[in-house]
């Protein structure tokens, strides 16, 4: 090929660039870097012309909220209950690791119980929190009248309210955390079966040949060779869980509580203060404070995970 | 192709002669309690599910008084009522609308950057790539206040076209899969292409579109999803009644019609919000499944 520059060639590539990153710049790049700028800004309401350099102000607003004694701004609260979801994801990969390694040992119906579970993963969120609240229903629901018809009538319980009080968390986050279960499992055990398929079977023959029971086999080979991908998972899941918000959305938007309600996470604080309240300098501000947060739990978990590295 | 594929692990459980199931050592009983619980499981996937179904038929008073009489007819007028007057046709409509628009925009742009990315060696091509994929990092509730802002300067909110710009734009993951696509294509077609006398563009359109579906249609399968189930956009950009996509409709119906104590059109409608996405599992299960391994082993 000649050196000389080709101008067919790079008038293509521009056309078939341009679009895509012009796009992305203006709608993902340049809001996010906005966001940035913001969370130095002290703007309340929609006018623009009470739009002001603040320095720290907004971060130090947050911090006074997070350390306020009596954390009468529940952000205290909001946070805890990112954490809460975040240490209950550790029974979502149990049980999916759990339920990959038992259909890796080829039971009856195998391919069937694969399809099936995986079904919610592909649902969206709104569709699972409609179903199950449904399902939970104080009166009508599922689960209740389930209870009743068996006479446990003092097992039913308010299901989904964020007043009642359970360890650590209000009644409705034990729920939340059950629905994701539900509606994750399938694809956490899809990339479990996915890791136990990638070892290779003749690691186990080998290991059979010398002695090694199935309960060896599992403990001492299935699950060191797919830590890594426990370990990807759990760090993943650091940082995913600051981002829900539409479970408790849909759930409580309509419960009419101002100023937020026990069983809110953080990013349900943020779209108070930012659609709500208009505060968008704060708003901005408490973003960011949680992307730090979710970088930090992610190298927390990181390095808690961390062990000797098996490969085959 | 077979390169790019294998990057995907095969996800099969079917029972072969010569692996681990024949020579598994376990007890009878062992297999009858995992038995159990897998269908003890398998059942609470679907009981949830088929209640709404059956609920869907029925009117209030029975859902709240009766719950395990069966009816004595179907309620029919529950679709009905729920299509027409509670606006899930229109909701339904909407998505469609803006599932369809958005998947086609996201998938050719990504499509177009992808291949010229993996097939011409430029100045800056590594800086656009990585440029794209940094957008995986930034959360995005990070960009929901000032886009939100700068659109509504436009005078643009409540708009179809910010909804389907703000989804087109999440493209790094699209481009990120076909980009490892066309790497694996033959380099030989276009230069064969070429001397036959085939543009730039007819290279791309008519040689290389095509040995790449099974790629777009990956990548087009997430995308559906990914817009056919989105929440947060469309709830702070569009808010007329009339304009509301389908998860966003509903979740709106279910405060509503819990408050008006009108259950039955309410099941309906849930129902008829499971129907694409059980259609689309049942067409594609197999490539959905194939996609969600994608990358995930060894890097």
């Amino acid at each position: 090929m000649s050196r000389r520059f080709d101008w067919r060639k790079h008038l293509f590539i521009t056309c078939f660039l341009l679009p895509g990153i012009i796009l992305y710049t203006v709608f993902v790049i340049y809001p996010a870097a906005d966001g940035l700028r913001l969370s130095f800004m002290e703007w309340k309401g929609l006018d623009v012309t009470q739009r002001s350099w603040a320095g720290l102000t907004n971060y130090r607003q947050l911090a006074f909220e997070v350390t306020d004694a009596a954390d009468l701004y529940k952000v205290r609260r909001y946070l805890t209950n990112n954490i809460f979801l975040f240490a209950f994801s550790l029974f979502d990969f149990l049980f999916a690791f759990v339920v990959a390694y038992l259909l890796t040992r080829r039971p009856r119906g195998a391919n069937f119980f694969r399809i099936v579970y995986f079904f919610p993963s592909i649902l969206s969120t709104a569709a699972i929190v409609i179903m199950w609240s449904m399902v939970l229903n104080p009166r009508y629901g599922l689960l209740n009248q389930s209870l009743r018809a068996m006479g446990l009538d003092n097992l039913a319980q308010p299901w989904l309210s964020q007043v009642t009080m359970w360890p650590f968390a209000p009644i409705i986050l034990y729920s939340l955390a059950v629905i994701g279960i539900w509606g994750a499992m399938g694809s956490t055990m899809l990339l479990f079966i996915a890791a136990i398929q990638n070892i290779p079977e003749e690691l186990y023959e080998a290991a059979r040949i010398d002695g090694a029971n199935e309960f060896q086999n599992f403990y001492l080979m299935t699950v060191p060779l797919v830590w890594e991908m426990f370990k990807t998972l759990l760090v993943f899941r650091a940082i995913g869980i600051f981002g829900q918000f539409t479970t408790i959305h849909i759930l409580t938007a309509h419960e009419g509580s101002a100023g937020g309600g026990n069983g809110w996470f953080i990013a349900n604080y943020f779209y108070y203060q930012a659609f709500s309240a208009h505060n968008w300098g704060y708003a901005s501000a408490i973003i960011v404070a949680v992307l730090v947060i979710s970088l930090a739990l992610a190298g927390i978990t990181f390095r808690l995970t961390r062990r000797e590295t098996v490969t085959y | 192709m077979a390169d790019f594929e294998s990057t995907a692990t095969q996800i099969d459980l079917t029972r072969t002669e010569s692996t681990v199931g024949r020579e598994n050592r376990w007890h009878k009983s062992v297999w009858i309690l995992i038995q159990v619980f897998l269908w003890l499981y398998g059942f609470s996937v679907v009981a949830p599910m088929l209640w709404t179904v059956v609920q869907s038929f029925r009117d209030s008073k029975e859902i709240i008084f009766e719950p395990w009489k069966m009816p004595a007819s179907l309620l029919w007028e529950n679709y009905s009522d729920a299509l027409v007057r509670l606006n899930v046709a229109t909701y339904f409509f909407n998505s469609i609308l803006v599932t369809t628009i958005s998947l086609v925009l996201g998938v050719l742009l990504a499509a177009m950057i992808a291949y010229v990315l993996a097939r011409y060696d430029f100045f800056g091509n590594r800086f656009i790539y990585y440029y794209l994929l940094s957008s995986m990092v930034i959360p995005g509730f990070l960009l929901a206040v000032p886009l939100w802002l700068m659109i509504r300067s436009w005078g643009m909110l409540n708009n179809y076209a910010s909804l389907i710009l703000i989804y087109s734009s999440g493209l790094a993951w699209s481009v990120f899969i076909l980009h490892a696509f066309f790497k694996t294509l033959p380099p030989e077609l276009e230069d064969a292409a070429i001397i036959d006398g085939c543009s730039l563009f007819g290279v791309w359109w008519r040689v290389m579109m095509p040995l790449s579906t099974p790629g777009i249609l990956t990548v087009s399968l997430f995308s559906f999803l990914g817009h056919w189930n989105e929440y947060f956009w469309a709830l702070i950009i569009l808010w007329d009644d009339a304009k509301r996509t389908l998860p966003v409709g509903m979740a709106e119906l279910l405060a509503v019609q819990t408050y008006r104590i009108d259950f039955g059109p309410l099941f309906a409608g849930f129902v008829i919000m499971l129907i694409p996405t059980l259609s689309v599992y049942a067409i594609f299960q197999g490539k959905l499944t194939r996609g969600i391994t994608i990358g995930a082993l060894k890097g």
